[in-house]
Formats: C-alpha cells, structure tokens, sequence
C-alpha cells in the first residue's frame, strides 16, 4: 500500500502494480496471483471482487501508481478481464 | 463500559494493568469495523509481551451506547479525555484513520495510515456510489452529497449517516506526523498481510498482528 509511485512505469511493472493490487486487495493466495493472465476474468468470476472491494482496487492503483480515476470511467468493460483492468490503467500513467 | 467524563465508552483491555498503556485507536466509518479484530488481536499479542493495552469505541463508533451520528470533534475529545484518565503514561497507536482524531504534535505510531481525512471521504463516497450503481443501477455522484450537505442535510453513505458537520471536518483533517509508521501489504519494508480496510469480509491474520504487535513493543522500549 506504501509502494512509491514509479515516474513512469514501464509497461511490465505497470502489470506487475495491477497484479499486486489485486492480491492485496481481494486477499489472492500466491497460486491464484500467479495464474492470473490477460484473458482472466475478473468482475462476475472472482467472488471476492464486490463493489466494495472494486473501490478499494481503484483506490490503492491511484495510490501506488500515483493516477487519477474518475469513477464516471469505471464500468463492467473496464473490470471483465486482467488484461483490460491493466490496459485502462496503463492508459493513465504518464509516459 | 468506563466512564470518562460524560461518555460512557465501551473499552476493551488486555494485558497488566502496570507500565506504559497503549491506546488502540481505530479507522474511522466502515474501516474500522474491518479492522476491530485485527486490533483486537495486536491488543492481545501486546499483552503476551506484557504491555497493557485498552481499545475504545468513540462516540458514534462501534458498541458506543448512542445512535447519534460519528462526529469528529466528539470522538477526539473523548479520545483525550480517555488517555488523559488513565493512572499510568499513555502512547497511542493508531490505524488507518484514527490518526485523524489525533491534535497536532501528538506522539503516535501509525499503522497503515491515511495523512488526508479527504481521501476518507473520497473513499466513503467512492464506496456508496459503485455500491448504489450495483444494487440498483442509479448512479450517485460526489456532486450529489455536497450538494445535500450544502442544503444541511445528512448523506448515508456505506451505511453511515454523514452529517454536513463531519463531512466538512473529515475534509479538513490532515494526520500529525507519527513517530514511526507501519505499513501492511506485499511490498517490501512491508509487513506482509492483508488490506483488511479493503476486505468486505476480512481473514483474520495472527501473523500481522504479532509483526505489528513486535515492531510496537519495540518502538515503546527504545
């Protein structure tokens, strides 16, 4: 939660941010963080991801990656995948 | 229950009554019903180390004996008058944004502490909004509360009634510096454990707990 925002991150760690946040917002066990490729589901196929914990993932990117996310942009779309979570994320980070 | 001047605060201790007493200072809102156990759990692993600990529900928080909604200046009051009660030196140990409640200049260790109050706020609000687009399909934006609370009205979000008062009080607040912080997560220099502030339904984490209750005990002995 304290990362320090990178200035800019590279792709990879742009996904790596994405990864973590993840696992430390919805608790993933190591095994599960590590299956989790582009095409995972995320919204609807984790039990974990509630509207709740959507507003702590949306909090802690803007934290660790030092974005802005407004939430008139968040939509099913932007949480179906890992691979769409990361690319709306990478859209924001200067760089 | 313990009276403190005119509050009667649910208060839970652990530990020898003798020595330094640590002062568990919990998030504020939905946070800190996330984060009790774990609290409650530092309390404990303290206590195995022979500090005494006392964990407080302020007014409008928790078992607090009153349906009256949270209100800051309240809540840090009681807060002040609670460890200005106790017979032995207090230190407070706060988390999340209990630190809030906390006047300038006072002495504290953080856990995963949050500097802004108006960061709580967008959180809160954040919260209510994704929660009502989902069970209901309206949409509720932060444009929607200010403009209640600027007709004096008070805005429930996430379950708690918001009051104009402390919605303009939790803008406001900003954190004093702690002595020594301590962050949760999977970073390093990190703590390991969950985000439980984040968590619908937290796991318990016994090894955090001890972690955090090992760092304060050593902060306190130096």
């Amino acid at each position: 939660m304290s990362t320090s925002p990178l200035s800019p991150p590279v792709s990879q760690e742009v996904e790596d941010r994405v990864r973590s946040v993840l696992a430390d917002v919805l608790s993933l066990p190591p095994e599960r963080t590590k299956a989790i490729e582009r095409d995972t589901e995320l919204f609807g196929a984790m039990p974990e991801l509630d509207s709740m914990a959507v507003a702590g993932i949306l909090t802690e990117l803007e934290d660790r990656l030092d974005i802005l996310i407004d939430d008139d942009e968040v939509d099913g779309d932007m949480f179906a995948t890992f691979g769409a979570l990361t690319d709306f994320v990478r859209a924001k980070v200067p760089g | 229950m313990e009276q403190v001047g005119t509050w009667t605060l649910p208060v839970l201790r652990r530990g020898p009554a003798s020595g330094t007493l640590v002062i568990l200072v919990q998030p504020l809102f939905e946070e800190q019903n996330r984060c009790r156990r774990f609290l409650a759990d530092v309390g404990s692993a303290l206590a195995d180390q022979n500090v005494g600990t006392a964990l407080p529900d302020l007014p409008g928080t928790g078992d607090f004996p009153s349906a009256a909604p949270f209100d800051m200046a309240e809540a840090a009051a009681a807060l002040l008058a609670f460890a200005d009660a106790q017979t032995h030196p207090a230190r407070f140990v706060t988390m999340r944004g209990g630190n809030l409640l906390l006047p300038t200049g006072t002495d504290h260790i953080a856990i995963a502490p949050v500097s802004r109050g108006e960061r709580l706020l967008a959180d809160l609000l954040r919260t209510h909004a994704l929660g009502e687009r989902e069970r209901t399909g309206g949409s509720f934006s932060r444009h929607d509360a200010e403009r209640a609370w600027a007709n004096g009205r008070t805005v429930r979000l996430a379950g708690y009634d918001v009051t104009p008062i402390a919605a303009r009080a939790l803008a406001d607040a900003s954190a004093p510096a702690a002595t020594s912080s301590l962050s949760i997560g999977s970073g390093a220099g990190e703590v390991a454990g969950p985000l439980f502030w984040r968590q619908a339904d937290p796991v318990r984490a016994l090894e955090t707990a001890n972690a955090v209750a090992a760092s304060i005990a050593e902060d306190l002995a130096v």
